[in-house]
């Protein structure tokens, strides 16, 4: 009897230990756009996250060049891949604080697409987490700018826990509904799992060498050095064309050039 | 207004390394002839430089169409390198069409009798230096988009 008792207290501690794990998972739903990455603060240029929490991304639009965005944390091995407008990403589990960059691969260095994002709480050792879910389209692309501010991050229904989701339909089911949450996408049938795939154009950024792959975390594409670099170009191209213009007028003043000058009486004769 | 991706190679890049070497070529001979007086110089900068010229709205168009229409241009980001490099971009343009314009204009008056039809020389080379300079840096900024 006792020894039953001991099996069920630890059955239920279990469960209740993986209760626990499934309530402090909470997602962060982040809107994607042209050319910002939003939480549900909009407007403050930062993304906040705590430790355990998970990112989901939904992308509002397409670059304006047509080629869809991307989310990446360099740090915490988040790689969206390509996001058509609509699809959600959920990334693994955060499990280390601190300040790390958001940016999309496609447009950081042309469009500077890049936010903060400050992830609280302390470090925890890294449990193992549900692959990645891969984006997948929506039913319909909503082209609202910003995620609606109602949607609180961990608020009731958009909680998920590491293997609560099946690959196959994670994006589907719990990005559809964080998304319809979240006022980016409208709702609609919990279905969408089916055929999830990356946009074909998902590694465009480093494929068709607009851009290298593996761009680093570093970020803010330092273009002002090129205008420094530029500067430094001025020096010569201005020498140069002082060095012409200044033989041009001794040319035009020839004829006035001192007859006790050898050397430029050697010029002329020449 | 976005045009998304038309092509799917940028044509820009393929299109743009023309009027680059040839207004590259036109300030270098102007200042050939500027230093040693030969004629030919400049005649030949004067060809290259309307060549280059001709090509520009192509390689303009194309850029335009690379980046997915006037988007960038409705809501610029200044932080991000695109936009300093069509500013930068279109004021070389301008600088070698205005130089071309007022070459032409020295000879047109050359042929009507009034002056030498050769060019003010602090003002021909200061046109085509300033727009190689900028030639530069459009070229700088466009390295940090692609290669950062």
């Amino acid at each position: 009897m006792r020894r039953r008792l001991i099996v069920g207290a630890a059955i239920l501690a279990a469960a209740l230990g993986a209760t626990a794990g499934i309530v402090l998972a909470a997602a962060v739903n982040v809107g994607v756009g042209n050319h910002y990455f939003e939480d549900a603060t909009v407007g403050d240029g930062v993304v906040t996250a705590k430790v355990g929490d998970q990112l989901r991304l939904t992308a509002v639009d397409t670059g304006t060049d047509g080629r869809p965005h991307t989310a990446d944390v360099d740090a915490l091995n988040i790689h969206s891949g390509g996001l058509t407008p609509g699809s959600v990403y959920v990334s693994p589990v955060i499990t280390q604080p601190g300040t790390f960059v958001l940016y999309c691969k496609v447009h950081l260095r042309s469009q500077n697409h890049q936010t903060t994002l400050v992830v609280t709480g302390t470090a925890v050792t890294p449990t193992p987490t549900p692959a990645p879910s891969r984006a997948t389209p929506a039913p319909t692309a909503a082209r609202t700018p910003t995620p609606a501010p109602t949607a609180a991050p961990g608020a009731a229904g958009s909680s998920v826990a590491p293997g609560s989701v099946r690959p196959s339909e994670s994006a589907g089911a719990v990005g559809a509904s964080a998304a319809s949450s979240s006022g980016l996408v409208p709702s609609g049938p919990g279905t969408l799992g089916a055929g999830a795939s990356t946009a074909p154009e998902a590694s465009r950024g480093g494929a068709d060498g607009i851009l290298p792959t593996g761009v680093t975390g570093g970020m803010a594409s330092d273009w002002a050095r090129s205008v420094r670099l530029g500067f430094v170009l001025l020096l010569p191209i201005l020498t140069l064309a002082v060095f012409a213009a200044r033989r041009a007028r001794a040319r035009a003043l020839g004829a006035a050039v001192a007859p006790s000058d050898p050397r430029a009486q050697a010029r002329r004769r020449v | 207004m976005a045009f998304g991706h038309l092509v799917v190679l940028p044509l820009h890049p393929a299109l743009v390394h023309f009027p680059v070497a040839l207004l590259s070529l036109t300030w270098l001979f102007g200042l050939v002839w500027h230093a040693t007086g030969t004629e030919r110089w400049g005649s030949l900068a004067t060809t290259l430089e309307w060549i280059a010229l001709a090509f520009v709205p192509f390689t303009m168009v194309a850029g335009v169409v690379d980046a997915g229409g006037f988007d960038f241009l409705v809501e610029p980001d200044w932080t991000a390198p695109l936009i300093w490099h069509f500013l930068c971009s279109v004021a070389t343009a301008i600088l070698f069409a205005a130089h071309a314009f007022w070459r032409r204009s020295v000879s047109a008056a050359a042929a009507a009798g009034r002056g030498t039809g050769t060019p003010h020389v602090w003002v021909d080379l200061g046109l085509t230096a300033t727009g190689f300079w900028l030639l530069m840096v459009t070229g700088l900024i466009a390295a940090e988009m692609v290669f950062g």
